[in-house]
Formats: structure tokens, C-alpha cells, sequence
């Protein structure tokens, strides 16, 4: 039996135990750091990965209050942004599916509805890992990056050289995208003086300068010179009459 | 007085009982010896203060005092949360993405240490750090990294599937 005067000191180290994974030995107040430095779904992902971590990480934690206060506050506010996607966005782009928003062979009106929407949702990041681990990722990067543009909130989670390509776009702009029409009360909550009313883009740019940041990447390159095609299509027609977002070409 | 104050050294004591030297100055950025020098101002000034850190390896600490030092001259950037990279070179100065470039053994007990000494700056690096190497991975590809065993029976895995399935339907 062990007596109380031979108890060595709660373990500090991990020599003793080389080979036990380190994410679930973290003190709790680490591991909540290292969640505030993960997107939604990544710190979802790690509930999926054992039993420890489930437990460790499904108790209340600072990740669910990024979305509520608790998980079923959660759930609402991504049922509503759900509701809203599929109401104002899908129904209007007659996209079937979340996933069709996002194929490149989305036409710009799609594509345009689609940053309005994701520059606003509290779940951007929930939808953007699942345009890039689903879909075509360039297309998601793209995405989130005009959308980063819109809304700084969303710039942690745009690809750095995304968003420079297309800052180095603007200003020779054919592109250029008004208005952000109406918006649930859910989704009005992201409207601060922080947004910019309107973004140019140079859609011929965006190509130039993306090539470059998809180089090696032959199928990304060929995915997004298929849109810019579709969206040059597009911006040969009058600026669509319905419902905003209205895009305007110069 | 503040002057005065930087100028004077005191003692870590590691775990082994092995005595660092270190400026006031810089000691103080770990709240717990902050506290410690604090609590101890009445100490006659030519006796040098020796501050025990039991908890921590000499391996660990001379890291930490590294880190600290270097804070000093040349300020740690703000993380940015959630990380906009996986690459910890984007996410901090290069200094401090290059001492963080250690084995999953020293991240972890850098950041024990970070947690027991309260230096929240080398807390937030070393977080980072572990969460960089999980960001952009798929399940399996985190499980290999960190050596995790999947122990859960099947039917507990469609649960936790069901569990997450409200924010996966679209």
C-alpha cells in the first residue's frame, strides 16, 4: 500500500509518459486556449477523436460561447442562419443544396448572394469548412476572402493570400458589388460602421493574380478560370432586377 | 526607484536545485515570481532573492528565461484567434515561431511551465502552437500527430456523430 509520504507531486512532466498524447493532458485552462485558437468545426473534430477529449472538450467551454451561451443558444442561431440561407439565398439562386452555391459552375449571381450571406453568418466559418473540405477549395478560399473584405470579422479565417491578391484588385475595378439588401434580424446583428458599403474587383485581376497563388495546383487553377468565365458571362448582362445583392459593372 | 528595481538579479530555482540567474526586470513577467518578489520587498536589498520552481526542469526554464528575455527587446505580436494560418511563422515574429520549432515533449512542458509560472504571452504561443498542428488536418491525420487512440466503440461514434450532426446539415 502506498503511504502517503512516498506520493510524489502531481505528475509537471511528460517523461514518465512519453507516449500519451499531449492535447489531453493540457490543463484546462490551455486547453481552452487551444480552442480559441481552432475554427468551430476543428474543435467539433476533436470531440470525434476519443473519449477523453470528448468529455474534455463537450463540457461547457469558451467555444460554445462563441455562438451562445449555451449549446442549445448555439443550435438556435445556426438554425436561424440556416433558415435564412435557405429562404433568401437558396430558394432565390434555385440551388438545391448548400454544396450547389458553391460548384464552379455557380454563376455570379450565386456567387454574389452567397459573400452576402457568409459576410454576415455568425456560422461562416462552419459553412467555409465545409465549402473547403467538401467542395472545390480554391472556390472556398475565394469566397471567404471577398466576404473577409466585407466583414473584418471574418478575415481570421481568410487565406492571407487571397485577400492581398484581391486587395491589389480593387482599385482597377470592373467589378462592383453594392448594397447588401435585406437581412434577417439574426444576420443585421453584423452591419457596423466596420463594413464597407461597397468592394471593386477586378474579376480578369482576380484570375492574374491568383494564378501565381495557385500555381502547382493545376486543377484549382483550372476550377477558377472556369468561374472566371462563368462570371464574365455574367457581367455581360444587365445588373440583376431582383432582390439585392446587385452587382454593377463598369 | 523603477530603475533601481530592473537593475537587481535574483535566483530561479529549478526542479534539479539548479540556480539561474535572472534580472528582476525580466522575472517579473511571470506573474507567480511577481507575486513572490512582491510578497518579499521587506528582504534585506544585498541578500539576492532565490525564487523555487519545483515544478519546472532546469531543460525548461532556461527556455522560459530565453523567452523572457527576449519579450523584452522585442515584444511577442498579438495572436490572432481562431489562426489565420497553420503556419506559425505567419501567426507570430519569426523568433518566436522558430523557439516554439521543438518536439511535442518540450511544447508540452513549455507549457506547463507557462501555466504554473502565469507568463501569458509564452501560454498563448505554446496553445497556438499545439493548435496549429491540429488546424487543416483530418481526423486521422490528428490522431497520428498526437498519438490518440480512437477508443470508441462504434455505436458510441454514431452518437457523437448525431451529437455534431446539427451543425453539419446544410
Amino acid at each position: 500500500m502506498t503511504s502517503f509520504t512516498s506520493l510524489s507531486p502531481l505528475p509537471t512532466s511528460l517523461s514518465s509518459q512519453p507516449k500519451d498524447p499531449i492535447i489531453e493532458l493540457l490543463p484546462s485552462p490551455c486547453l481552452h486556449i487551444v480552442q480559441e485558437c481552432l475554427d468551430p468545426y476543428e474543435v467539433i473534430t476533436l470531440t470525434c477523436l476519443s473519449k477523453g477529449l470528448h468529455t474534455l472538450i463537450n463540457s461547457p467551454s469558451l467555444y460554445w460561447l462563441r455562438f451562445g451561451r449555451t449549446v442549445e443558444s448555439a443550435k438556435k442561431r445556426v438554425h436561424e442562419e440556416r433558415e435564412y440561407l435557405h429562404s433568401h439565398i437558396m430558394a432565390r439562386a434555385r440551388a438545391p443544396s448548400w454544396g450547389d452555391l458553391l460548384t464552379p459552375s455557380v454563376n455570379a449571381s450565386k456567387f454574389l448572394s452567397c459573400i452576402e450571406f457568409i459576410s454576415r453568418s455568425h456560422c461562416a466559418p462552419m459553412f467555409y469548412h465545409r465549402a473547403s473540405r467538401d467542395y472545390c477549395e480554391p472556390h472556398g478560399k475565394l469566397l471567404l476572402a471577398l466576404a473577409a473584405t466585407l466583414n473584418p470579422r471574418l478575415r481570421p479565417y481568410a487565406d492571407d493570400r487571397f485577400v492581398e491578391a484581391l486587395k491589389k484588385g480593387v482599385k482597377q475595378s470592373r467589378l462592383r458589388y453594392t448594397s447588401f439588401g435585406a437581412l434577417s434580424d439574426n444576420a443585421r446583428g453584423f452591419r457596423g460602421r466596420d463594413i464597407p458599403s461597397y468592394i471593386e474587383i477586378s474579376i480578369d485581376e482576380i484570375s492574374d493574380i491568383l494564378a501565381p497563388t495557385l500555381s502547382g495546383d493545376k486543377k484549382g487553377t483550372t476550377k477558377l478560370s472556369c468561374w472566371n468565365r462563368v462570371l464574365e458571362i455574367n457581367a455581360t448582362r444587365r445588373p440583376m432586377t431582383c432582390e439585392p445583392p446587385v452587382f454593377c459593372i463598369a | 526607484m523603477a530603475g533601481m528595481t530592473d537593475e537587481r538579479n535574483l535566483t530561479l530555482l529549478s526542479q534539479e536545485g539548479d540556480s539561474f540567474q535572472v534580472p528582476v526586470s525580466i522575472a517579473r513577467m511571470s506573474e507567480l515570481v511577481k507575486t513572490m518578489v512582491d510578497d518579499d520587498d521587506d528582504a534585506d536589498d544585498d541578500e539576492m532573492q532565490e525564487v523555487p520552481l519545483p515544478n519546472v526542469k532546469s531543460s525548461v526554464l532556461s527556455k522560459v528565461i530565453d523567452f523572457a528575455k527576449h519579450h523584452a527587446v522585442e515584444p511577442m505580436s498579438e495572436i490572432d484567434k481562431p489562426l489565420k494560418s497553420a503556419n506559425m511563422s505567419e501567426v507570430v515574429q519569426t523568433w518566436y515561431s522558430e523557439f516554439v520549432d521543438v518536439d511535442q515533449e518540450l511544447l508540452f512542458e513549455l507549457i506547463l511551465a507557462a501555466n504554473y509560472m502565469d507568463i501569458k504571452p509564452l501560454l498563448d504561443l505554446t496553445c497556438a502552437t499545439v493548435a496549429s498542428m491540429i488546424k487543416g488536418k483530418t481526423p486521422e491525420e490528428i490522431r497520428k500527430t498526437f498519438n490518440i487512440v480512437n477508443d470508441f466503440t462504434p455505436e458510441e461514434e454514431a452518437q457523437v456523430r448525431e451529437e455534431n450532426k446539427w451543425c453539419e446539415e446544410a
